[in-house]
């Protein structure tokens, strides 16, 4: 009886439809492209070029599960990759470890700044993050004057298959396992589900906000970073102003994996279904012909086809909850 | 001779200001271990302020003494009274809603130094054994957020008693249970007391206490009025216990408005899935009618089809003599029908707005000026006129409506429903967690309303409010109308029996 519980919940999750969503949107894509979509090739490029975005998701994640969001990881990212280049540039002695800690310090650091500003000023973290990005963004047009960094010692730009495959789907996979084994076995993990949750609850029970504030944040931020540093390996070039824009399909990404926007509610699983989601989306529709304009467009459209489903879903469990049936005599 | 009770803490000359405020006064207190305790009061009488003492939330003042643990302290502090055993659940419970039953109720484990790690085995272990503890079965694996208020209840109990509660402080626990949930409720209480648990009730509702309670002790404006045994020799009743709460007699007696003969509503054969079926009866003019059952019976969504917000399946509703069909509520509210929430607080007022908003909200469209904007001049006459009309007693247009006590926060809820000129008035639940003294202001306001030509309909599922009130009350119990009863031709005593039988 109660794995038949258990079975019901994950078929009836948000994740289960996700899923059956991209299973067929792939096979749509693979139609239509008379195969090519689905080849083996194909399907690894996608996932290596989409990697570094996955792995922000997974920072992501953990932000909207606190209850939280942030907007401005996608300058830390750059920030934190512009810095790693050059030291990368700058230090003979640099080697992939000591570049990608630089990096993921940096990422820290910036998220830190975030932590404190919302735990303090008690103001929505949109608004919050929205203003940091602002900021951190102007700080650095002005101090990198819009100056592209390339040119990178050989261990860094002299690439072949098998180290981009290690790099990005490496890092990926460790970004993944880890955000799996802080959120599931991690106290820290399961105190940022309660704030998510009910966080006056949390408050009563002792947790320590301001730790967990910093810890999210600061994950943020080493998240965005990691990404930056696969963005950087695969374009080898840091241009301040690149990954700009690409918030909105790491929300996405996120979102489409069931993460719940008033928080307490995600799964990494879930983030690596909406991750998939994206990028089969925007690769099927590239190979296909489509102009990349329509990309956003598709992409929003499948989001608020998601959520007009689940909350078609929600309301029809609710009716179900309190009138279904009939009443017997 | 009595042998003397082992204290589990004691208050001695406590006192508590805030601000210019004396909220306690030299209040002396004292619980013994493992009794059920009632504290009761009206709202903003103290009994907030003594819990959040002994729970260490707050210092008191000066000279204050308490003993606790064995220990004098002129203050307990968070740590103290963690240590030792104080365990304090919420009205809100305070339980985390998208996390499972089992983490809920082991959640310790989380945040005490002394767990290493999350450990779902032990997790699971500690839940189930708990809930083994309690004699009760609950999905470990459900979402809180799924349960059902009662059962969110046993889970903060059973959290509570996760980590080696001694004093189980419950504050007003019953106010969303049905009947057979409080006695679900009041079976793990007991249950506690073999084991030695110390349980402190909060509570408003005079006959669960004298169910319940060992002691019960009588908190009025901040100063102890007495404490007393609840058993045969000391002989407490009811009404004594209610005079003593208010601070004056409250006379309990039936006082019934005489209805005209014209029907004004009309129900026939009435369905709504699993929720009721088949559901008749009429209103008359000036009626005081009432309905009563328990939470399950299907009177809420009655209301709410009469109402126009839950669109039944089938059957007739007529309203004086024409058959109306009620898409939404703004339909009904144009048929001139009124419908009061059992939830105040989260349906029936906007809790940050001040009275006068509160007020003005059903009628804003008629007191626009000529440009479309609010008359303000026109709305404070209103509000003031409402507020001397139902005696809304220390409210003023620009207060908060949050700071207003419940009995008045109803009355706010009531006048902006009068200002709709409604004829047909329905109250779900009118005197829920409101005091014994406010309750009466209520119903003499329902008096007034029937004796003016307002057709009331009473929802209630407590059996003196529906008795006093309603000369004619519909039993319903699970979805089905089980029958009406002529409650001036019996007493109290049988229409309870009446009661209990339908169910």
């Amino acid at each position: 009886m109660r794995s038949k519980l258990k079975e019901n919940k994950f078929f009836s999750s948000h994740e289960f439809y996700m899923s059956i969503a991209l299973i067929l949107l792939a096979v749509f894509f693979g139609i239509r492209t008379g195969g090519l979509f689905l080849t083996g090739s194909n399907l690894l490029n996608m996932v290596i070029s989409y990697s570094y975005l996955g792995i922000m998701a997974m920072g992501m994640l953990v932000v909207i599960i606190s209850g939280g969001i942030d907007i401005s990881f996608m300058v830390t990212a750059t920030i934190s990759q512009y810095i790693m280049a050059k030291f990368m540039l700058e230090f003979a002695g640099a080697n992939l470890l000591s570049a990608v800690a630089i990096s993921v310090v940096t990422g820290i650091a910036l998220g830190l700044i975030n932590a404190v500003l919302v735990h303090y000023l008690k103001a929505p973290t949109l608004i919050i993050t929205i203003a940091t990005m602002s900021i951190y963004f102007g700080l650095l047009m002005y101090l990198t004057n819009g100056v592209r960094l390339f040119s990178f010692p050989a261990w860094f730009s002299e690439k072949n298959d098998s180290k981009t495959i290690g790099i990005a789907l490496g890092f990926f996979a460790a970004a993944v396992v880890i955000t799996f084994v802080i959120m599931k076995f991690t106290k820290m993990g399961r105190k940022i589900y309660a704030i998510g949750g009910n966080i006056d609850a949390a408050k009563r029970v002792g947790i320590n906000i301001l730790l967990v504030h910093l810890f999210v944040y600061g994950y943020v931020g080493a998240m965005a970073a990691l990404g930056g540093v696969v963005h950087l390996y695969l374009v080898q070039q840091a241009a301040p102003n690149a990954l700009y824009g690409g918030e909105m399909d790491v929300i996405a990404m996120a979102v489409l994996g069931g993460v719940n926007l008033a928080g307490g509610k995600g799964s990494v699983g879930g983030t690596i279904i909406g991750m998939l989601l994206v990028a089969t989306l925007s690769n099927g529709l590239l190979l296909i012909g489509v102009s990349s304009y329509w990309q956003d467009f598709f992409i929003g459209a499948v989001i608020l086809i998601s959520f007009c489903f689940s909350g078609w879903r929600n309301i029809k469990n609710k009716e179900k909850e309190s009138k279904g049936g009939k009443l017997d005599d | 001779m009595k042998k003397m009770a082992e204290k589990f803490i004691e208050l001695h000359h406590v006192n508590k200001h805030y601000g210019g405020v004396h909220a306690l006064k030299d209040i002396d207190f004292d619980l013994n271990v493992g009794e059920v305790h009632c504290l009761v009061g009206k709202n903003g009488c103290g009994k907030s302020t003594m819990i959040k003492i002994i729970s260490g939330i707050i210092k008191p003042d000066e000279g204050s003494e308490i003993i606790l643990c064995g220990k004098k302290m002129k203050s307990v502090s968070p740590q103290i009274s963690m240590d030792c055993g104080v365990r304090v659940i919420y009205q809100d419970l305070s339980l985390f809603p998208n996390l499972t039953v089992a983490e809920n109720i082991a959640f310790n484990q989380h945040t005490d130094k002394a767990f290493k790690g999350v450990n779902w085995k032990r997790i699971n272990e500690t839940a189930k054994n708990t809930l083994d503890m309690m004699h009760i079965n609950l999905d470990l694996s459900a979402d809180v957020s799924s349960l059902s208020i009662a059962d969110r209840q046993l889970v903060a109990i059973a959290r509570a008693l996760a980590t080696n509660a001694k004093l189980l402080i419950m504050d007003e626990p019953t106010s969303s249970l049905t009947r057979k949930e409080v006695d679900g409720l009041f079976t793990i209480v007991r249950k506690l007391k073999e084991q030695g648990i110390t349980v402190i009730f909060v509570s408003h509702k005079i006959d669960e206490i004298l169910e319940i309670a060992d002691r019960i002790t009588v908190v009025r404006d901040g100063v102890k009025i007495a404490t007393y045994e609840n058993d045969e020799a000391a002989n407490i009743d009811e009404n004594k216990l209610a005079e003593i709460i208010s601070g004056h007699s409250i006379e309990y007696k039936q006082d019934f408005v005489k209805p005209e003969d014209e029907v004004v509503l009309e129900v026939k054969g009435l369905s709504s899935g699993r929720q009721y079926k088949d559901v008749s009866f009429s209103l008359r003019k000036g009626e005081v009618l009432g309905i009563i059952g328990l939470l399950g019976a299907g009177r809420t969504e009655l209301a709410l089809s009469l109402f126009g917000m839950n669109k039944p399946d089938s059957g007739e509703i007529w309203i004086k003599g024409e058959k109306v069909d009620l898409h939404n509520n703004r339909d009904a509210i144009r048929n001139h029908i009124a419908y009061l929430p059992e939830d105040r607080l989260l349906q029936g007022l906007v809790v940050d707005q001040n009275v006068e908003d509160n007020m003005s909200i059903t009628i804003i469209d008629r007191i626009k000026s000529v440009l479309g904007l609010v008359d303000l001049k026109k709305r404070r006459a209103i509000t003031e006129d409402w507020i001397k009309k139902l005696d809304i007693k220390s409210a003023e247009p620009g207060v908060s409506a949050s700071a207003m006590s419940g009995g008045n926060q109803q009355k706010i809820v009531v006048a902006k429903w009068l200002a709709t000129n409604p004829e047909i008035l329905i109250l779900d639940q009118p005197t829920n967690g409101i005091d014994v003294a406010a309750k009466d202001a209520i119903y003499k306001v329902i008096r007034d309303l029937a004796k003016s030509g307002i057709s009331v309909i009473i929802i209630s599922d407590e059996i003196p409010e529906i008795y006093y009130n309603c000369p004619r009350a519909i039993l319903m119990h699970k979805g089905h109308v089980k029958g009406e009863v002529d409650c001036s031709a019996m007493t109290e005593e049988e229409f309870s029996e009446v009661i209990v039988n339908a169910q």
